[in-house]
């Protein structure tokens, strides 16, 4: 008999993928309904950078603050010197990395053949940091809720976090995007 | 920890996994054309995406749990426990894709745009899915044997690694396969 059995991990996976899958659709109708923005490759091309970098820094938060709380270093009140440096390094890291980011997305772009200059060096930086710090902030709320509400449930913040910052991360990332996109262009 | 070694430790791997997510962005910001001759398969590509996010990474997390517990060992990788691992999660990824696909079908629907058809839907979803999905399945299997001859904890590098690179090669799928049924189908 082995400890781990196919049909048991997929009858316990359904639900929650299901309900993800719901979300990500939602997520495919905003881009659905948003013709204009999505005939640039450019548009396209930035979405996995915002998506893909915003969900990793979430769940690094994530993962720090689900340890910080089994540890007992990081309390559930919300206050402590733990939970602000580690809000504060997130939220540098979203700034540092989004504009590293943005200078290479410039060089790096024309280079694989997807034209920037309809955009242009200014504006495309105004819009990966501006999206990109406008996600990070809603995602360190997101993450600090969400692990404290699964603590404080009994629930193990390991396993609900990461899924729920990613998923928001594709939603918001997106919503940000077009967001600054529609400001800057 | 301190704000400066967060950063120091954590801001080499998220602007290598950035510059990975500038290739995917590539791959998608490529695909403008088909998305304008096949109407609702932009509503797909989020959630294939997520799809794999959550089934390869979860896989990775499975297989390096069972190396800690001792359930895989080097030397007989491909044992039952990583099977029953493997077929779970291409179990999943169809059955999950057959959702996607219905699900991209009926909102197109209920908000009155246009839609290539559930039938076109599912197959680009199952055929992008399941291609990613075996793809990703050997590139996990392939990173627990490297991290056993270099003695790394599994744990820290399949998550990003597979994030990354699941982005990557799932737009690469769904980029092929839907190629392959403009000109075929």
């Amino acid at each position: 008999m082995s400890v781990y059995s196919a049909p048991k991990i997929i009858k316990e996976s359904i639900p929650l993928l299901t309900l993800c899958i719901g979300v990500e659709v939602l997520i495919g109708q905003v881009l659905n309904t948003n013709k204009s923005l999505i005939t640039i490759p450019l548009v396209l091309a930035l979405i996995p950078v915002i998506n893909g970098v915003g969900g990793n820094i979430g769940s690094i938060l994530g993962a720090r603050l689900a340890s910080g709380l089994h540890t007992g270093i990081i309390g559930l009140d919300l206050k402590g010197v733990e939970l602000r440096k580690n809000v504060t390094s997130t939220f540098l890291m979203g700034v540092i990395t989004f504009s590293i980011l943005g200078l290479l997305i410039y060089l790096i772009m024309p280079v694989i053949g997807i034209n920037v200059a309809v955009i242009g060096f200014g504006r495309l930086m105004m819009i990966i940091i501006c999206a990109g710090v406008l996600l990070i902030l809603c995602l360190i709320g997101i993450s600090v809720i969400s692990a404290i509400y699964s603590f404080k449930k009994g629930k193990d913040p390991d396993n609900s976090v990461t899924p729920i910052v990613t998923t928001s991360g594709d939603a918001l990332g997106i919503i940000c995007l077009f967001l600054m996109v529609g400001i800057f262009v | 920890m301190e704000v400066k070694s967060i950063l120091r430790q954590s801001l080499p791997l998220l602007i290598l996994c950035g510059v990975g997510e500038i290739f995917a962005g590539r791959v998608f910001g490529g695909m403008v054309h088909f998305l304008e001759i096949l109407p609702g398969l932009i509503v797909l590509i989020p959630a294939i995406m997520g799809l794999k996010g959550y089934i390869d990474i979860t896989l990775g997390s499975r297989l390096g749990s069972a190396v800690h517990m001792g359930l895989i060992a080097p030397g007989n990788i491909w044992n039952v426990e990583t099977k029953e691992n493997v077929f779970a999660s291409l179990g999943l990824g169809i059955i999950m894709a057959v959702v996607a696909g219905i699900l991209a079908h009926v909102t197109c629907i209920i908000l009155g745009l246009p839609s290539i058809g559930i039938i076109k839907l599912i197959g680009i979803a199952l055929l992008a899915g399941i291609l990613a999905g075996v793809i990703l399945a050997f590139l996990t299997i392939g990173i627990i044997i490297l991290s056993f001859k270099r003695g790394y904890d599994p744990d820290n590098i399949t998550a990003p690694l597979l994030a990354t690179g699941g982005d990557i090669i799932t737009l690469g799928c769904i980029f092929i396969i839907t190629y392959f049924i403009i000109e075929v189908v």
